[in-house]
């Protein structure tokens, strides 16, 4: 039983090993630029360096290179997963992340059969990374006040093959609260109010057993309301998080040594040279200087003269800008001395790749408060003694 | 028998023994055997197993006796008592505690020295052992010792309520038992012993599993020398679907804490594993050609099981087709990952910690070079913790580091003009210029 593929489970309603119709496939053109579609046949896909139809992408295996039509293009077609949906999907409200999805699943406890419920649905980022997450056994029910996204989700939600086990539903859980008593494990509230739908929230929780909240803020002062509500209900263990992911950037950064005594000769000789040309014959047509061979190999301290240099193998020449009405008069070249020459050529520069954070890159977007239910329902104590 | 109080508010039933055939709910109440991660005063924590037969030794805060635990419910707060341990208000509840102050209360006219508490220090050394004994509550000793302050009145509330954190820390004897799960372990052993689970903080085994796309009914390849805790996280998270196949050093893997989770033998075993060893047959494992001079039948049969099992697991991985590659190791990253990789479907993450981001670099460069990754990231996952009740303020002290993590999509490359024009596109472009005044 093993052996078999076990099917997709909470994930999107993708077929096989291979694209099909009907399937929602990530169209990733660089990390900062991802979208998706749903294969139809006879629909194109197009981005400013080409056109990629629906139907050449069928019989494609997941995680193809693909190009456009012309070829001049190309794009990756991805397999769905809730994080690659997080980056493509369309926003209707500011969304959940990745790092806040990943901490709050965590304290959430979510896992196979967990039962849920998120107020409000908003662009279903978090429904869909729930949903992989408790699923085949577990269920979510979803809320979200406006309808137009409450539609759109629900819609969302059917196509990606989630009608099972996602509930979503139109509702005001401010003033409404929920029909659900006694069923679930786990509440996440990304709502301007929480406080206003703690009381009713509470009611939802399984009454045998430690429930666990999320309220998802983006102001401290919901945070202190969000707190004080949470303390008079009864809730315990009210923690608050912040979590950010640091992106790094890899750079490869030559490192220099200090020059000798015969290096920063050869360069001082290297200057005059240029200096003299320049005052002596101040004219726009252009005097080439003879540099020895040996220094253009020895970057960087030679490479301001490379800038002048055509052909690595032909000997380096510097380009001075001449003026034309200037007197000619013979350039009298100071002499670099051929132990200077072979000082420039040992100058060492070591590489090394770099690591460095990135000068912007994303804030936090709210802050977590967490906190737990304890069961309202006790076990009767036995007799253990007796 | 007299039925005793429990927290506040909250009604009694039968006790829950009685599987209910749901994994979350079964898995809520302590069974005997039942593992648990024992939550002090002190906020330390300590894993033990909740054997009927035992009494459990929790140092100064005092001992109970597991039988009596059982069919009651993780993660609730229980007291020791002198009768017997029971359900009791959460720690972090001041209930029963006068924190109100006079208004205009502070600590201007504060003289912190050892004058200002009355009890003598062979008081509270009594009143400690009364405490130790059962015969006073810890509350009582407590109110005691804020009674017998001269300085508790002039303390504003956030100072009381503080003070009173501290000597419940120190007196108080609640404890929590907590459910071993993936986030448990992984802070229990980041604050007691850190470098068995690598260092890897709750908040980074999170990211990983996402970036995973761990759920159910997965298949994936995972090296873990953080202790078993990437396999337990695993596991948790399919509940008996799909498979975790644990590429391990010598002849065992490390499953210690998927033992720790409490799963009912209810749930299947994904776990399927294989030796460094063995990707390719060992000559051991010829035992039709091998002379094996062992008049043991039994034996026999027993290597014979032992190399089966072998071969069925590396077929089973030569397969392929897995959906993620997960790694916490201290082998060469670029080795795991250029051996491994073969092995997974396309679209399918690469997902790798370390302690040291110096040591995921050479295969960050690599993922960005080779034209068989996508989407390589090097992150490093940051979290802090503030205070709210009482007043929102970041915690003194917040951990350095919680690790480094690696990602990469595998995906399939194929010849285009755009790879051509592409790579062309810096060279070719200055090889032109360079044509045209070479020419000159």
């Amino acid at each position: 039983m093993q052996e078999q593929k076990a099917p997709t489970l909470g994930g999107f309603a993708v077929k096989g090993d291979c694209i099909e119709v009907g399937d929602i496939v990530i169209l990733y053109s660089s990390p900062s630029n991802v979208t998706y579609a749903t294969i139809t046949p006879g629909k194109q896909f197009a981005n400013n360096f080409g056109r990629y139809p629906h139907d050449s992408m069928i019989g494609k295996k997941w995680g193809s290179k693909h190009p456009s039509a012309t070829g001049n293009g190309f794009i990756y077609l991805l397999y769905p997963t809730p994080e690659l949906w997080t980056l493509s999907l369309p926003h209707r409200t500011q969304i959940l992340y990745n790092p806040d999805i990943s901490l709050i699943s965590t304290h959430l406890d979510l896992r196979p059969g967990v039962k849920m419920i998120e107020a409000g649905t908003g662009s279903g980022s978090f429904s869909h990374a729930i949903a992989r997450t408790i699923a085949p056994t577990g269920h979510l029910y979803t809320f979200e006040f406006n309808e137009e996204r409450y539609l759109k989700a629900k819609e969302e939600f059917a196509d990606h093959g989630l009608a099972d086990m996602v509930t979503a539903e139109h509702r005001d859980v401010c003033n409404n609260g929920f029909e659900q008593t006694d069923l679930v494990d786990a509440v996440f509230l990304d709502l301007p109010a929480p406080w206003d739908a703690l009381a009713a929230a509470k009611k939802t929780f399984k009454k045998n057993k430690t429930g666990k909240i999320c309220c998802f803020s983006p102001c401290a002062e919901q945070v202190l309301k969000t707190t004080l509500a949470l303390q008079k209900l009864g809730f315990v263990d009210i923690k608050m998080f912040e979590i950010l992911v640091r992106p790094y950037e890899v750079k490869t950064v030559q490192i220099r040594s200090l020059p000798t005594l015969d290096q920063a000769n050869c360069r001082h000789t290297i200057g005059r040279l240029k200096r003299k040309s320049r005052e002596e014959e101040p004219g726009e047509s252009v005097v080439e200087l003879e540099i020895p061979s040996a220094l253009d190999s020895a970057a960087p301290s030679a490479a301001p003269f490379k800038a002048g240099t055509e052909e690595k193998r032909e000997p380096p020449t510097i380009m001075v800008e001449e003026k034309t009405s200037a007197v000619k008069e013979e350039v009298v070249a100071p002499v670099i001395e051929e132990k200077e020459v072979s000082a420039i050529k040992e100058s060492e520069v070591k590489e090394m790749v770099g690591l460095k954070p990135p000068k912007e890159s994303t804030g936090h977007t709210s802050f977590l408060t967490f906190a737990t239910l304890l069961p309202q329902v006790f076990p009767q104590k036995q007799n253990a003694t007796a | 028998m007299e039925v005793d109080q429990p927290a506040n508010g909250t009604q009694l039933m039968d006790v829950a023994d009685v599987p209910t055939g749901n994994v979350i709910d079964d898995c809520a109440f302590i069974r005997d055997g039942s593992w648990a991660i024992i939550q002090l005063p002190s906020e330390n924590t300590k894993l033990v197993q909740l054997k009927s037969s035992i009494n459990v030794p929790l140092g100064k805060f005092g001992s109970f006796s597991a039988a009596e635990l059982m069919g009651f419910p993780f993660d609730v707060p229980y007291e020791i008592e002198k009768e017997g341990i029971n359900p009791a208000p959460h720690i972090s509840s001041l209930e029963g505690f006068d924190i109100d102050t006079a208004e205009g209360a502070s600590n201007k006219d504060l003289v912190d020295r050892r004058e200002a508490q009355k009890l003598t220090q062979t008081d509270i050394e009594q009143l400690k052992a009364e405490s130790m004994k059962g015969n006073v509550h810890s509350e009582s000793v407590i109110k005691a010792l804020l009674e017998n302050s001269e300085t508790w009145e002039q303390k504003t509330e956030f100072a009381k309520a503080k003070y009173i954190k501290r000597k419940q820390k120190k007196y108080s004897k609640i404890i929590i038992p907590q459910r071993p799960s993936a986030r448990t372990l992984c802070e229990h052993f980041y604050k007691e012993n850190p470098r068995r689970i690598m260092e890897m903080r709750v908040d980074t085994l999170s990211l990983m599993l996402t970036a995973a796309n761990i759920h159910a009914g997965g298949r994936y390849i995972v090296v873990d020398e953080a202790g078993g805790l990437l396999t337990a996280a695993l596991v948790e998270r399919m509940q008996g679907l799909g498979t975790v196949f644990q590429l391990h050093e010598h002849e065992q893997n490390n499953v210690d804490l998927v033992k720790y989770l409490n799963l009912p033998s209810s749930v299947p075993n994904v776990l399927r594993k294989l030796s460094w060893g063995r990707l390719q047959a060992n000559k051991d494992e010829d035992f039709e050609n091998l002379d094996i001079a062992c008049d043991d039948e039994a034996k026999l049969e027993r290597y014979h099981a032992r190399v089966n099992a072998i071969r069925a697991n590396r077929a089973y991985l030569n397969a392929g087709g897995f959906d993620g590659l997960i790694i916490a190791s201290q082998y060469d990253l670029k080795q795991v990952v250029d051996t491994l990789t073969p092995f997974l479907a396309g679209s399918k993450p690469i997902v790798a910690y370390s302690q040291f981001k110096e040591t995921l670099t050479e295969t960050w460069v690599h993922f960005r070079n080779s034209r068989d990754f996508v989407n390589a990231q090097l992150s490093e996952g940051w979290l802090r913790e503030y205070q709210v009740v009482g007043g929102m303020h970041p915690m003194m002290r917040m951990s350095g580091t919680g690790g480094y993590i690696l990602s990469a999509l595998k995906v399939f490359d194929c010849e285009t003009n755009a790879t051509f024009i592409r790579s062309g596109g810096r060279g070719g472009g200055g090889g032109r210029k360079k044509k045209q005044k070479t020419d000159e």
